[in-house]
């Protein structure tokens, strides 16, 4: 019918008999344009609905399958094809889900069954997806079928969650009226999952019903959840809900680390109790939220029940981020000074600043746990800041101190001192990654001016260190004569490993293939410290030693992996780069490391450092020319005018920029003969005297009028000034040239006798200060600010 | 794609577009004083009001404005002009967190919201909560003329009538109650009156390179170097010390004959264009020379102090021959002259080729830079023949209209998003009179905040690989497909089925009459083929017979 493309006839005939390639082919020809076309809509299009219809109700599983895809497709790129008959297909694979879903085990068990299911729940989503925000469409067909989906879906979700649940945070997104009949059976049976086998799903699994959970609560609570009846009236807020919900996980932290302080002594820390403290611990207004979780069985004389405990946390942290980092179809009221407590506690639960209780002190089992159960508990306040800090961004700026003094916390330090206990930052080496990214979160956030210096220092110290396994295999490979227990020691990450040889026996192994035995640093850790460093780097200037290492690092590591892989991970071209553009307090740059390392790569950066582009060159040419000119010019002067001219010149720049107390040096030291004035440049030899006077002349005057009235409008400077050039520009001649010196002597005396006297005894910058200052209160102002410093 | 302008004179307020005829008029928008009008994401714009503590917000989307106040903002007293520092929580930087992107929510307000009052008191509010973080009492001595931030927000930088320029970081005025500037810089000796910033800055002020221009009514425009700033870095911890060291470098300066009201840069820093009452002038900071040189009059020079050169107008007539080498020699540049009118607010547009200009008499001269001609002359719609007063703000936002015009034939595409918000606009968390107590712990801080819904486009996300649906990515979805097949084809009680699917098809699809049909072609064939038989048979024999007589 149709010029170009299949006949849909054949098409349609090809479609019931396709396999494989043909089968596809047949999809992508469906998704030809030219069956879009009301022509076809009768005839053609009514023709292959009958056909996908018949696939669909076929009581063979691979034609059903077929008939689901060819539906998703047509549907997809036929609008015509969906607005008239998506519903009838729509219908069709419905039917067909709720089958299988009434004969679930026996229809599920073998893989062309659950290939099935899966593509009957995908094509129903696809389906929803195209009809959703087509009013008519979705009045006249979605909406009814969703008042059956849902439910089957919600059932189907209890077997199939990874499947399901997407589609179901969809649906209460989107459909949130629609859901509002089955918000109670979806509720129970996700919180019946969360509540007995959470930590048995995948992290992906984990995420959904958390982030399903949260979803629950766009729906407004219903009208038996309000107690108080006579605040009914009041225009509740859109998500009242939410906020609900939000505090009903809220609440439940406080009881938790209220546990922890029956293993730490929170009274050693004020700090930490009093924060503890302010926790949350009323339920939203009236709002109840039914608690679903049980009650923790922790007994301390069976320390393994302590792993509850982080457990526990993490669930409550994984609830919270989902209620504030899931988008929302309305803006939501998150309280994040709360969430901030919750993490700040959270982190604090630590052995550096609290003793473990005493009495729990003996039991060895008990204290390794608590050491293990610890840092878990503390990195669970580090996520929730993470992604907090994702998604909230500057939100938490004025906490960012706070934050910054809080990851110190989580830093293992050796007992008893202040330094950083390196091997346990090995074991806890994910974990620091994380706080790098939070550390680099909350400082892509600040400038460059920061009180919280030292845990930023410590953590570049670790981030170093956790980069260094090559220089590790280096020092056992060198010192070959180690004994077998400090090989072990050494090679602390892989104690399992070697335990399991020494049950085994033969330990030959580990003397002849140390290598075998290293992990490799992925380059994924790589990217992670890279960024960290290279966020640091270019925020501030490192000590010596560490800029040193950070060079070796990222110069030796990058020739390492270009050997390895034949080219440089971009992170490491990215520091590298960085590492050129802040030298810190090196007088050396890695410039032409940088470059030799990355010699076949096209770094556009490090091309424009060393061949920079356009005027720049010009502007080069110009001013060199210009300073060579100059060099004669002051042969010259030196020649007629003993220097006089050219120290005066200087001098009286100088003061120009108020810079006085130069000027009472200058008049003391014998004039410097290669004084550098680039900013004369001249053209013309023969008039470079000429030129060089006037300037000096006109700068001498702007010399008196700001000694003398100190605040003279510039305008009427600048008047004066081109008075002046005018004048010099007319009289060109010798005496001019010989009054000129005695006048600025007059003026530079003058200068001297006023200024100089004043502030002698004053260091220099104080003095710039007070004169840049205009006459306004300034003065006040200054004091103030140097007393707050003194302060 | 077009730019919409918002252009605001002392009794008026309108919306009107660069390259399109449409114009809105804000109803009950007077204002007195410069840069008081600021864009607050995409949809608010802010207006301080004269005489009034108020701050009137209007709604301005590209597609729908609306002439009335949406909401107004109670303040606890007259401010005269506001900035809003971004948020840029980085799900929005198109990195993925989670495995997933995320589009910009609904209700997107930055982060902060500053506002100076005449005693150039500074207010600081957080925009989500309403709350107020601080108040600098006295950042400046006398009124505030311009608050910009920048470096994504990580500085704040204001200029104000006590002539001095101040440089703040944003962290100190949020989390300090007695915040110090990073650097004063007062080589002003009258007020300053505007300043612009570099638009493009690296990820730090140490290496970006950034530039800050100054005008002031003392006639000069000063150009500093900000990444000389932070020389000495972090390691220095005394106070004093480090005041001492934070100086911006002073770049160049220039001086006009007349006091300068305001300045525009160029987006790529070629030019800065200067608003006197004499009219604009144009500065190209890459100076030509005689021949081919060219001099870049922003060159770092050995002394701390740059070097100073004065403007002159270039002369109207044709006829002097002008030599710039020695004009340069005695530090004079000839800078080119726009529109002799009394400027006093200017803005260039997104491609550098148009400048806008505010004059004293409430108009806006959209004028090409190119040839200095005036394109058109925008003027408040207004019918009451009162003082329009001169031109306090312009804003020049760019906005892209293929979404509109696709859009216009189809549907709304935010229709879902749009059901909830009734009148088309959130209201805003009131801003609060008293500042937040950062002593007191047990505060909540609630931010009304929403994030944005998650991409749906086609992303390189194998994990949703399985959902991934035909439209978004076709190719996917057959590779999908065709996996997915395997799981039929390999079992072996169901290949009999697929194996002779044309078998299948044929018992299925053949009804009564066309099995006659079939029947009848394949007797038809037979026949023919029976004919054809006898036919070689034939032949055959005829021959078969000749060759035995032959051979007898």
């Amino acid at each position: 019918m149709s010029v170009k493309g299949i006949s849909m006839t054949s098409l349609v005939k090809e479609l019931e008999i396709a396999t494989g390639n043909d089968f596809q082919n047949v999809l992508k020809a469906l998704s030809s344009s030219t069956y879009v076309d009301e022509k076809l809509l009768k005839t053609d299009l009514g023709l292959l609905n009958a056909k996908i219809l018949k696939l669909l109700r076929s009581n063979k599983e691979y034609e059903v399958w077929k008939g689901c895809h060819a539906a998703s497709m047509i549907c997809s790129f036929n609008a015509l094809f969906l607005l008239s008959y998506g519903g009838q297909s729509l219908n069709a694979v419905y039917a067909k889900l709720e089958h299988m879903l009434n004969y679930y085990s026996s229809t599920t068990n073998t893989s062309q069954g659950r290939t099935l299911l899966k593509t009957l729940v995908t094509t129903t989503k696809i389906l929803m997806d195209l009809m959703r925000n087509k009013p008519t469409l979705s009045r006249e067909c979605l909406v009814p079928k969703l008042k059956a989906i849902i439910p089957t879906l919600i059932q189907l979700s209890r077997y199939d969650p990874e499947l399901c649940l997407p589609i179901l945070r969809d649906l209460l997104f989107k459909h949130s009226t629609t859901f509002k009949p089955y918000v109670n059976k979806f509720r129970a049976s996700l919180t019946e999952q969360i509540a007995t086998g959470y930590h048995h799903f995948p992290k992906e699994v984990q995420q959904l019903l958390c982030s399903n959970y949260a979803y629950l609560h766009l729906i407004k609570l219903q009208a038996q959840n309000v107690q108080d009846e006579t605040e009914a009236h009041h225009r509740a807020y859109h998500d009242e809900a939410w906020r609900a919900g939000i505090f009903s996980i809220l609440v439940q932290f406080k009881p938790i680390i209220k546990l922890c302080s029956n293993i730490l002594d929170f009274d050693q820390d004020k700090e930490l109790s009093k924060l503890f403290e302010l926790l949350p611990s009323d339920q939203y207004k009236d709002y109840k939220i039914e608690e679903f979780l049980p009650p923790l069985k922790l007994d301390l004389n069976a320390p393994f029940t302590l792993w509850e405990l982080p457990r526990r946390i993490n669930l409550l942290v994984d609830l919270l981020t989902s209620f504030v980092t899931q988008p929302t179809p309305f803006p939501i009221r998150v309280p994040i000074g709360t969430i901030n407590f919750i993490c700040e506690t959270l982190v604090s639960v630590s052995t550096k600043y609290l003793p473990v209780k005493r009495e729990l002190r003996r039991d060895q089992d008990l204290n390794a746990i608590i050491a293990d159960i610890l840092p878990e508990i503390q990195f669970a306040g580090i996520t929730l800041w993470r992604d907090m800090l994702k998604s909230y961004g500057k939100c938490f700026l004025p906490m960012s101190d706070r934050i910054l003094g809080s990851l110190e916390v989580f830093i293992p330090f050796k007992p008893k001192s202040n330094v950083v206990d390196l091997e346990t930052c090995k074991l806890l080496e994910e974990k620091l990654l994380n706080v790098f990214e939070v550390a680099n979160l909350v400082l892509s956030n600040v400038g460059h001016r920061l009180n919280e210096v030292d845990s930023i220092l410590k953590l570049v110290e670790i981030g170093l260190y956790l980069t260094e396994d090559t220089s590790l295999i280096e020092s056992i490979f060198d010192n070959k004569p180690l004994d077998k227990k400090e090989a072990i020691i050494s090679q602390n990450k892989n104690k399992t490993k070697h335990k399991k040889d020494n049950k085994a026996g033969a330990i030959t192994d580990l003397y002849t293939n140390y290598d075998q035995f290293l992990t490799k640093t992925s380059l994924r850790k790589f990217d992670e410290i890279n960024n960290f460093l290279s966020f640091i780097i270019s925020n501030w200037r490192l000590g010596t030693s560490q800029q040193i290492q950070t060079i070796k690092y990222s110069v030796s590591r990058s020739l390492q992996i270009k050997e390895q892989m034949g080219s440089i991970p971009p992170s490491f071209v990215k520091l590298l780069r960085l590492l050129v553009l802040n030298p810190g307090n090196e007088r050396l740059s890695i410039l032409p490391i940088a470059i030799s390392l990355l010699k076949a790569s096209n770094d556009v950066a490090f091309d424009l450092l060393c061949h920079p582009r356009l005027p720049m060159g010009i502007v080069h040419n110009a001013k060199k020319l210009a300073d060579v000119e100059e060099d004669d010019e002051k042969v010259i002067e030196e020649g007629t005018y003993h220097g006089v001219e050219d120290d005066g010149a200087e001098k009286a720049h100088s003061s120009y920029n108020f810079n006085i107390p130069e000027i009472g040096d200058d008049e003391e030291t014998v004039p410097i003969p290669n004084l550098e004035n680039p900013s004369i440049p001249v053209t013309n030899v023969e008039n470079e005297t000429k030129v060089f006077k006037k300037r000096s002349a006109e700068e001498v005057e702007q010399l008196e009028t700001e000694l003398s009235v100190k605040r003279t409008k510039v305008s009427e400077q600048s008047k004066t000034k081109e008075e002046i050039i005018e004048e010099q520009i007319i009289a060109d001649n010798e005496i001019e040239k010989e009054l000129q010196p005695a006048v600025e002597r007059v003026h530079e005396e003058a200068a001297k006798d006023e200024i100089v006297e004043k502030n002698e005894q004053e260091d220099e910058d104080e003095e710039d200060e007070e004169f840049e200052i205009p006459e306004i209160h300034l003065s006040e102002y200054e004091d103030d600010e140097d007393a707050e410093s003194d302060n | 794609m077009n730019e919409q302008i918002i252009f605001t004179t002392n009794s008026t307020g309108s919306i009107t577009n660069v390259h399109s005829y449409e114009q809105a008029n804000l109803r009950q928008c007077t204002v007195a004083s410069k840069n008081s009008a600021v864009r607050v994401g995409e949809k608010y714009l802010f207006v301080a009001q004269a005489q009034k503590a108020l701050i009137h917000v209007y709604s301005a989307a590209y597609n729908n404005q609306r002439e009335s106040v949406e909401q107004r903002l109670p303040l606890p007293e007259k401010v005269n002009c506001l900035e809003v520092v971004e948020n840029n929580a980085s799900i929005y930087s198109g990195t993925k967190s989670n495995g997933s992107l995320h589009n910009l929510p609904q209700l997107n307000l930055p982060y902060l919201l500053l506002a100076s009052t005449e005693s150039g008191k500074l207010y600081i509010w957080e925009l989500n909560s309403g709350i107020l973080l601080n108040v600098k009492l006295a950042a400046h001595y006398q009124a505030i003329t311009k608050i910009k931030s920048i470096m994504n927000g990580k500085y704040i930088i204001t200029s104000g009538k006590d002539s001095r320029v101040i440089i703040w970081q944003t962290n100190d005025l949020v989390s300090q109650d007695e915040p110090k500037p990073v650097a004063i810089l007062h080589d002003h000796t009258l007020p300053v009156t505007d300043f612009e910033v570099s638009s493009v800055h690296g990820d730090n002020l140490f290496t970006s390179g950034v530039k800050l221009y100054t005008v002031s009514k003392d006639s000069t425009l000063r150009c500093y170097d900000l990444s000389t700033l932070v020389n000495q870095g972090n390691n220095k911890r005394g106070t004093r010390q480090r005041r001492s060291d934070d100086t911006a470098q002073l770049l160049a300066t220039f001086t006009l004959p007349y006091p300068i009201d305001c300045i525009a840069l160029d987006p790529a820093e070629r030019a800065v264009y200067l608003g006197t009452q004499v009219g604009c002038y144009s500065l190209p900071l890459f100076y030509k020379l005689n021949g081919n040189k060219i001099l870049n009059l922003l060159q770092p020079s050995s002394g701390n102090q740059g070097k100073i050169y004065s403007l002159i107008e270039e002369p109207t007539d044709i006829s002097t021959k002008i030599n710039k080498d020695a004009l340069f020699a005695k530090n004079q540049l000839i800078c080119n002259k726009f529109l002799e009118d009394s400027i006093v607010c200017l803005k260039v547009s997104m491609d550098g080729s148009i400048l806008l200009l505010g004059d004293k008499h409430g108009r806006v001269h959209v004028t090409e830079i190119f040839s200095k001609q005036v394109l058109k002359t925008l003027q408040s719609l207004t019918t009451s023949q009162t003082m329009i007063g001169e031109v306090t703000n312009i804003l020049l936002s760019t906005y892209s209209t293929v979404d509109n015009e696709k859009l216009a034939l189809t549907m709304n595409k935010n229709n879902h998003n749009n059901k909830n918000s009734t009148g088309g606009l959130e209201k805003l968390p009131a801003l609060q009179r008293v500042i937040l107590d950062k002593g007191q712990a047990n505060q909540s801080h609630d931010v009304w905040y929403q994030i944005g819904e998650e991409y749906e486009g086609q992303t390189d996300d194998h994990a949703k690989n399985s959902m991934s649906s035909p439209l978004n990515n076709l190719e996917e979805y057959l590779l999908n497909v065709q996996s997915e097949e395997i799981a039929f084809m390999d079992h072996t009680g169901i290949s009999s089925d697929i194996i002779t699917p044309k078998d299948q098809a044929q018992a299925t699809s053949t009804t009564s009459s066309n099995r006659q049909e079939e029947i009848d072609t394949l007797n038809e064939k037979v026949t023919t083929l029976t004919k054809a038989y006898t036919d070689l048979r034939e032949i055959h024999e005829k021959l078969y017979k000749e060759h035995q007589q032959l051979q007898e």
